[in-house]
């Protein structure tokens, strides 16, 4: 709100203050009589004196207070103070150019309480809502103009996403201005309230004109962003004159958080969900699959009151969370949280990404089926992999020869293990595709792996060029090389920390494929080493998924790590860490409405199309490489080439701020602060002055103050 | 000594014109106290028991009846007396006058007082009953005591007195009754005139022990209407003849707490007067003096006749 001021215009007068001093000297004056007089009950006197102090004491100074007072306001009044009232009400101050601008933001779609919610059109517009309850002033507001008032109209959120000029120009038709009133329809964008200031200076052409501003107020920032934009307009010449459209008690809830979390089989969904206003609301809670199964929760979310002066600091409103448990089995995709039972319908759904959950599928290629277990990279790979068939362990390995890779669906699995195979080039294509998807590849040494080969198949997957193995030590005589306990700040080692990272240095390495030093533009970094400084596992990430390669076997041929206790957790962990997001080739993206999404592009040639919720094409703008959209509206966006799998998902959402419905601030403030003398109204006090003087007097002088002493 | 001074002599004529005036007016009324009176008369008869006085024995009855009653009479003797006067300056004042040397005879408290109590000794003088006379406060005082006595010569030296006295100072009334009542037989009776201006605690113990000892103790209690009522017409700086810092007060302002805080102590004085079984009579000074001479004398209320005009 504005502030108060007082100011006089004739502070000469105040000079005159000093007639004040008249009733002062009266008063103490009449505190003395001359006259004395023997009296022959002083007895009583003093009796009628101690009756009468506390009576004294009272009436006394207040007889002089009121003689000051009668005097000091004919003083004032000869001052002609006047005192400057804050005041927002509309009074157009005659320059002839009004710009309307129309928040429509997704706040304003707030159900006033009370209000019967019929709704109306997409996004829930109904004849309660605040943005209704806009409209209709606006409309009163133009049609109370003067005839030669020529208006203009902004909407905070135009059809184009951003703050948007309605009439391209200011006209001097009512009606065309109240149809491009009612053209305004509701949004799920944000408030950019300096934008909407912005188009309406536009509008004005730098010439000083009135921006009436019709908003709630709410979300944080928006009015102090709109400062600059006020002050410029000021500077112009010009007044903000806004109309606060609030609801008495906004009250909101909405999904805050969604945060999946456990491991790749099963796990737990997190939802937060936040209050906003007072008192407690309850709403049921239902999270929609991507394959369509639903889960519902009754949830009490406790308030999360507002302050009743504008401009203060709002209290931070804490999040209650609900849990669901996440079956077993999900395909990944995008999914939803839809709330029930809300004002702010627009902002009750949210939606976002679920990963593939479900057993980890693992394949294991089998290069080198041996003739008895202990010489099967196979053997020791299944037994650390399923150690109980399986059960219980979110693992569920696969074994296949290399000629069957082809006809397998990569897809389908989250980690390949590629043990001791002679010949990768068949499947270099395959393997390229599934790690850049995010798959997990696993490479392991053995008397199969040429360099060659490799290198010339897998050079985009491999870590660092292999050479030829060797044996680092004598191999009848000698137990072999130790590897180096890793680091536990790896997240491959981190299970490692309380215990078992001594075992890897009970690891004995007699023969190890050996690298070449790590190409310069190459992610990769060595994870595991022997003593002396030999790599024995690297890890390359490409795309979104990523790869390892084991200088050593996983069988006993060249080293005992399968004998070893820290093998089977270590199995376990890489392919945990492998296998932790699905393998498909779809990126996801969170993207909220109102803001452009920026999405790259596996080749600069591609041009895809981006559909939104219902499938339509929504246009877009972009750079070799990559892809550019605002969505309008919260849902799941695909983003595709014609004929092939999507290549990303774009969970939209609306702007969390617009669901904090509590006004945050106040544009009267805002503009009262840069200039306190536009938004107020001076209240002539000379005459009231003077009508409590005479009243005063009139008291005096009816004896309402007459008493001893 | 009495000051035989020419204004005195003046003063003593004008209070025995006054008294004796007063007193005719009594005189017509219809009953005197009775308890002014005294006489000796019969009170019964009690079997004789060795030891009582042989004068005493009713041979009459004895010869009727052959038994030997005693006769028992009441105590023969006069009732004494005590005028006692209040002198402070208080009783000297009057509104729209100030303290004088000599307080006129009427007027004011002081001369009210005067008027009072010699017309009290003269019509006691008539009755031949003892009458004395204390001076509480005041100057010129020739004798503060005079213990009662019958006779004319007590009746002059009374006047003398009372003609002789310039009120002033404080009475001390609690100290000089106890003064008085030290030297007063246990029969007698004790007449205040005074307008009481004192804290009550002060003097009603001594009232008190004059009641216990079963002395009649009768209050003619002075006071002014127009002071009471505080009728002075402007603001003014009111102070005491006795003394005290002078305090200024408009009078139209706290006209009515003052009549609230005079009917408190009015009562407050009545009860402590009547605490004992002493007679209180309030006293306006604008009423003639023959008025509570006989409300004195009867405990009535009806008026006597008046006498020599207007007193």
């Amino acid at each position: 709100m504005s502030s108060w001021s007082f100011s006089f215009l004739a502070a000469g007068a105040l000079a005159l203050a000093v007639l004040a001093l008249g009733p002062l000297i009266a008063h103490l004056a009449r505190q003395d009589p001359i006259e004395r007089q023997a009296f022959g009950a002083m007895m009583l006197v003093e009796r009628l004196v101690r009756r009468l102090r506390r009576r004294r004491r009272i009436q006394d100074p207040v007889r002089l207070a009121v003689r000051l007072l009668a005097v000091l306001l004919v003083v004032v009044a000869t001052a002609r103070p006047g005192l400057g009232i804050p005041d927002t009400a509309l009074r157009l101050g005659g320059v002839g150019r009004v710009v309307v601008v129309l928040d429509n933001s997704l706040s304003m779609s707030l159900e006033e309480d009370g209000a019967l919610r019929t709704l109306v059109g997409q996004g829930g517009a109904s004849e309660g809502t605040l943005l209704a309850r806009a409209r209709r002033e606006a409309v009163a507001l133009v049609r109370e103009l003067p005839p030669d008032a020529r208006v203009g109209v902004v909407a905070v959120v135009g059809p184009e996403g951003g703050p948007e000029r309605i009439l391209p120009t200011l006209v001097q038709d009512p009606d065309r201005v109240v149809r491009a009133l009612e053209a305004v329809q509701p949004s799920w964008s944000g408030t950019d309230l300096a934008g909407a200031l912005r188009e309406a200076r536009s509008l004005l052409g730098g010439e000083p004109g009135e921006v009436v501003v019709f908003t709630d107020e709410a979300g944080p920032g928006t009015v102090a962003g709109a400062v600059p934009e006020i002050e410029r307009i000021l500077a112009a010449g010009g007044r903000v004159l806004p109309r606060g459209v609030q609801d008495a008690s906004p009250r909101n809830v909405t999904v805050s958080t969604v945060t999946y979390g456990g491991g790749v089989e099963g796990g737990s969904l997190r939802v937060g969900l936040t209050g906003f206003g007072k008192g407690e609301a309850e709403t049921v809670v239902t999270v929609t699959l991507p394959d369509g199964s639903r889960m519902t929760a009754f949830v009490q979310v406790p308030g999360c009151p507002g302050s009743d002066a504008p401009g203060d600091a709002l209290p931070a409103c804490e999040p209650v969370e609900v849990r669901f448990t996440v079956p077993p089995e999900v395909p990944g995709g995008v999914a939803s949280v839809a709330l029930s039972g809300d004002r702010l319908a627009s902002d009750d759904t949210h939606w976002f990404h679920l990963p593939r959950v479900g057993p980890s599928r693992v394949l294991v290629v089998d290069g080198d089926p041996g003739p008895t277990p202990i010489q099967s990279e196979v053997y020791f790979l299944e037994r650390a992999l399923a150690p109980w068939g399986g059960l219980g362990t979110g693992v569920r390995p696969e074994v296949t020869a290399p000629d069957g890779v082809p006809d397998l669906d990569l897809g389908q699995y989250r980690v390949v293990f590629l043990a001791n195979v002679s010949e990768p080039r068949p499947l270099a294509d395959t393997l390229s595709a599934f790690v850049r998807g995010g798959g997990g590849l696993v490479i392991t040494g053995g008397d199969n792996v040429t360099p060659e080969r490799y290198n010339a198949a897998l050079s985009t997957l491999l870590p660092a060029p292999l050479r030829r193995s060797r044996n680092l030590v004598s191999f009848d005589v000698e137990e072999g090389v130790p590897l180096v306990a890793p680091d536990t700040g790896e997240e491959l080692f981190t299970p490692f920390a309380r215990q078992g990272r001594a075992g890897f240095t009970a690891v004995r390495v007699r023969r190890a494929i050996l690298f070449d030093p790590v190409p310069g533009d190459v992610q990769a970094r060595t994870l595991l080493a022997l003593e002396g400084g030999l790599p024995f596992l690297l890890e390359r990430t490409v795309g979104r998924g990523r790869v390892f390669v084991l200088a050593g076997t996983v069988d006993l041929a060249w080293n005992d790590l399968p004998l070893q206790a820290v093998f089977l957790p270590f199995v376990q962990r890489l392919v945990t860490c492998l296998g932790g997001e699905s393998a498909d080739a779809t990126a996801r993206f969170e993207g909220t409405v109102g803001e452009v999404v920026h999405i790259p592009l596996p080749g600069p040639s591609l041009a895809p199309r981006v559909a939104d919720p219902d499938g339509h094409a929504v246009s877009t703008h972009g750079i070799p490489g990559w892809i550019r959209f605002t969505p309008q509206r919260p849902g799941p966006y695909t983003v595709s080439v014609e004929g092939a799998p999507p290549l990303a998902w774009v969970a939209a959402n609306p702007p969390a701020p617009e669901s904090d419905v509590r006004r945050q601030d106040s544009l009267a403030r805002a503009e009262s602060a840069l200039d306190p003398t536009r938004l107020q109204r001076r209240v002539e006090l000379g005459l009231p002055a003077l009508a409590g003087a005479l009243l005063l007097m009139l008291l005096q002088a009816g004896g309402w103050t007459r008493h001893g002493g | 000594m009495i000051p035989w001074e020419p204004e005195v002599l003046s003063r003593i004529r004008r209070l025995a014109l006054v008294a004796r005036c007063a007193v005719e007016g009594v005189l017509h009324g219809e009953h005197p106290s009775r308890a002014l009176a005294s006489s000796v008369t019969f009170a019964d008869y009690k079997p004789y028991a060795p030891g009582d006085p042989v004068r005493d024995l009713d041979w009459r009855v004895w010869a009727r009846t052959d038994r030997l009653v005693v006769r028992r009479t009441q105590a023969e003797s006069d009732l004494p007396v005590l005028l006692v006067l209040d002198a402070s300056g208080d009783m000297s004042t009057r509104p729209g006058g100030s303290a004088g040397d000599r307080p006129p005879i009427e007027g004011n408290k002081a001369g009210y007082a005067l008027g009072l109590l010699a017309t009290l000794a003269w019509y006691l003088y008539l009755r031949r009953e003892p009458v004395g006379l204390a001076v509480l406060g005041g100057e010129d005082v020739p004798w503060r005591i005079l213990s009662p006595r019958a006779g004319r010569h007590q009746l002059g030296s009374i006047l003398g007195v009372l003609a002789s006295v310039r009120p002033s100072g404080r009475a001390d009334l609690g100290r000089g009754l106890q003064v008085v009542a030290a030297g007063l037989r246990r029969r007698s009776m004790l007449v205040l005139a005074s307008d009481l201006m004192e804290e009550v605690e002060s003097w009603a113990p001594a009232l008190h022990a004059l009641g216990r000892r079963r002395t009649d103790v009768r209050v003619l209690h002075l006071y002014d209407p127009r002071e009471l009522d505080l009728q002075f017409p402007r603001p003014a700086r009111f102070f005491s003849p006795e003394g005290g810092a002078p305090l200024a007060l408009d009078p139209a302002g706290v006209r009515e707490d003052f009549r609230a805080v005079v009917r408190a102590w009015t009562e407050e004085v009545r009860r402590a007067v009547t605490a004992w079984q002493g007679l209180y009579l309030p006293v306006p000074t604008d009423r003639p003096l023959a008025d509570p001479l006989f409300r004195l004398l009867s405990g009535g209320s009806r008026r006597p006749k008046p006498a020599c005009g207007r007193a």
